[in-house]
């Protein structure tokens, strides 16, 4: 099995001088589901951020699916990795849902006749038939969830990234949208405090602690181990 | 929170409402053009007008008392910029005010240019509630991208549309979360604390900012905005515009005559 994302010694400061990342290394085989698990403040965004190229540190490697990310080549970066952000308010940045799905993929020159074709495959994806004209700020948050997740899988990603995708959702919406993430094959990256979540879809589980990778392993054996969690403030 | 303020009613159906954004910009900025190049003293042409705007707005089904209410908006702006003209305006008398300690003349040619601008600015008002209540924000930028309108201004128009309604929404809970201690007096103080919400907000918004254009970029935005088309000329636009720029061209030449 070849390896899809290779981290190697990733170090990050935030301008402001607040270390968030330090000495990451995470390899990622094809096709698995990662969990990444901390308290508040540890800097799982901020390692998200790093995968799809979105911040850069100074040192340290990445390479996402045979490409070293660097300026460079960020546009192939972008159609290998979609990111559903934690608040989909920040990702539906477009008056109507349909124009929202489209714009990654008119990024990727994609030609206009074949997007209308693409928009409606993608909300069938995630079961919102329909919705192409509605626009975004009168959707609910579960339906907001779910068009974040088809603007990123309408440019069929090998990898998924997801940032607290339960947040905000009643029980039920959570359930759905589990359900419908469990669903899609590529290999898939979930940061969360939702244990549960995590253990229902990913296979192997990294702690991060202070910026730090304070643990690895198999999901089944990292959510059991109550006395690793609880010195990580579980 | 649902808000929908700017397009208030452009979710209902007509006519008015299904027709290409473009033909009804069109047909606005038609409309607005001739009525103003029209002399102020043919009354009965903007009688004329004003029964057009009536019959469209017969049309397109919104709410008569909404439309007056809204158009109305305008009313004190044109006054306050054309009030003093009828008395400042040289020409024959019309009447004499006669104030307690001074007399006010006011003139015809001073009459007649406020009620110019008044009808004008109220007939371009109604025509414009016409187009916004009858057209949904964002087709009507797509109509605007169409007519070649330059791109940046029409994105961030649509970042407004977008953006507008969650900042208003975060202004009030931080009113709400200020009133739940807010206890009465202290002026002063109370300026400061509005500085301070103000900032705070005006930062929440730029952070805002800063991770959309994370999102954007994430989805391969490099600065060129690419959109899709949704829109198609069709036989009731055609013939919309055909008979709408027949009226307004009746309406206008028969003054001349
Ligand atoms: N834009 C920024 N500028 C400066 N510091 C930041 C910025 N964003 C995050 N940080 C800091 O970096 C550290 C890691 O933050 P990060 O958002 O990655 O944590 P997280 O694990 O995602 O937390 P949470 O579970 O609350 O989402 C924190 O100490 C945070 O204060
Ligand atoms: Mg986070």
């Amino acid at each position: 099995m070849n390896n899809i994302i290779e981290v190697k010694n990733l170090d990050f400061v935030y301008p402001d001088g607040t270390r968030a990342l330090k000495d990451i290394n995470l390899i990622v085989p094809s096709g698995q589901s990662i969990g990444i698990i901390g308290p508040n403040g540890a800097g799982k965004s901020t390692f998200l951020l790093h995968l799809s190229g979105i911040l850069q540190g100074k040192t340290g490697q990445i390479v996402i699916d045979g490409v070293n990310i660097d300026s460079k080549n960020l546009k192939t970066i972008r159609q290998k990795i979609g990111f559903v952000f934690q608040n989909p308010d920040d990702q539906l940045f477009m008056p109507t849902v349909a124009e929202d799905i489209a714009f990654g993929p008119l990024n990727l020159s994609i030609s206009k006749g074949e997007i209308p074709e693409l928009v409606k495959k993608a909300l069938a994806s995630v079961k919102l038939n329909g919705f192409e004209g509605r626009s975004s700020h009168h959707l609910s948050a579960g339906e907001k969830k779910r068009v974040a997740l088809a603007t990123v899988l309408v440019m069929t990603p090998k990898i998924l990234i997801f940032d607290e995708p339960s947040a905000n959702l009643d029980p039920r919406t959570r359930r759905e949208f589990i359900k419908l993430i469990k669903n899609i094959t590529a290999t898939k990256i979930i940061a969360s405090h939702d244990l549960a979540m995590i253990e229902e879809i990913t296979d192997q589980t990294i702690v991060i602690y202070q910026g730090k990778k304070a643990a690895e392993g198999l999901t089944k054996i990292i959510i059991n181990d109550h006395s690793l969690l609880e010195s990580f403030g579980f | 929170m649902e808000h929908s303020f700017i397009d208030k009613y452009s979710d209902r159906d007509s006519l008015l409402h299904r027709l290409d954004p473009r033909v009804k910009i069109i047909c606005l900025v038609g409309f607005i053009i001739l009525m103003v190049l029209t002399p102020p003293q043919y009354f009965h042409v903007f009688g004329q007008y004003f029964l057009v705007v009536v019959a469209l707005l017969a049309i397109s089904r919104i709410p008569f008392w909404f439309f007056i209410k809204r158009s109305l908006i305008v009313i004190p702006f044109v006054i306050a910029i054309a009030f003093f003209i009828p008395f400042f305006k040289e020409g024959r008398t019309a009447f004499i005010l006669d104030l307690w300690l001074f007399k006010l003349s006011v003139s015809y040619e001073g009459i007649l240019i406020f009620w110019n601008v008044l009808a004008k600015a109220w007939l371009s008002i109604m025509a414009l509630i016409l187009l916004s209540a009858t057209t949904k924000f964002s087709r009507l930028l797509k109509g605007l991208e169409k007519l070649k309108f330059p791109k940046v201004l029409i994105m961030n128009l649509s970042f407004m549309y977008r953006y507008l309604f969650l900042i208003t929404d975060e202004a009030q809970r931080m009113g709400r979360a200020r009133n739940m201690r807010y206890f009465g007096g202290q002026f002063f103080r109370q300026l400061k604390v509005l500085g301070n919400m103000i900032g705070s907000l005006f930062i929440r918004s730029y952070e805002r900012a800063e991770r959309v254009y994370a999102a954007m970029c994430a989805r391969g935005f490099d600065g060129t905005a690419r959109t899709i088309n949704p829109l198609k000329i069709q036989v009731r636009d055609l013939c919309f515009t055909v008979i709408f720029s027949a009226i307004l061209m009746f309406i206008f030449v028969g003054w001349y005559i």
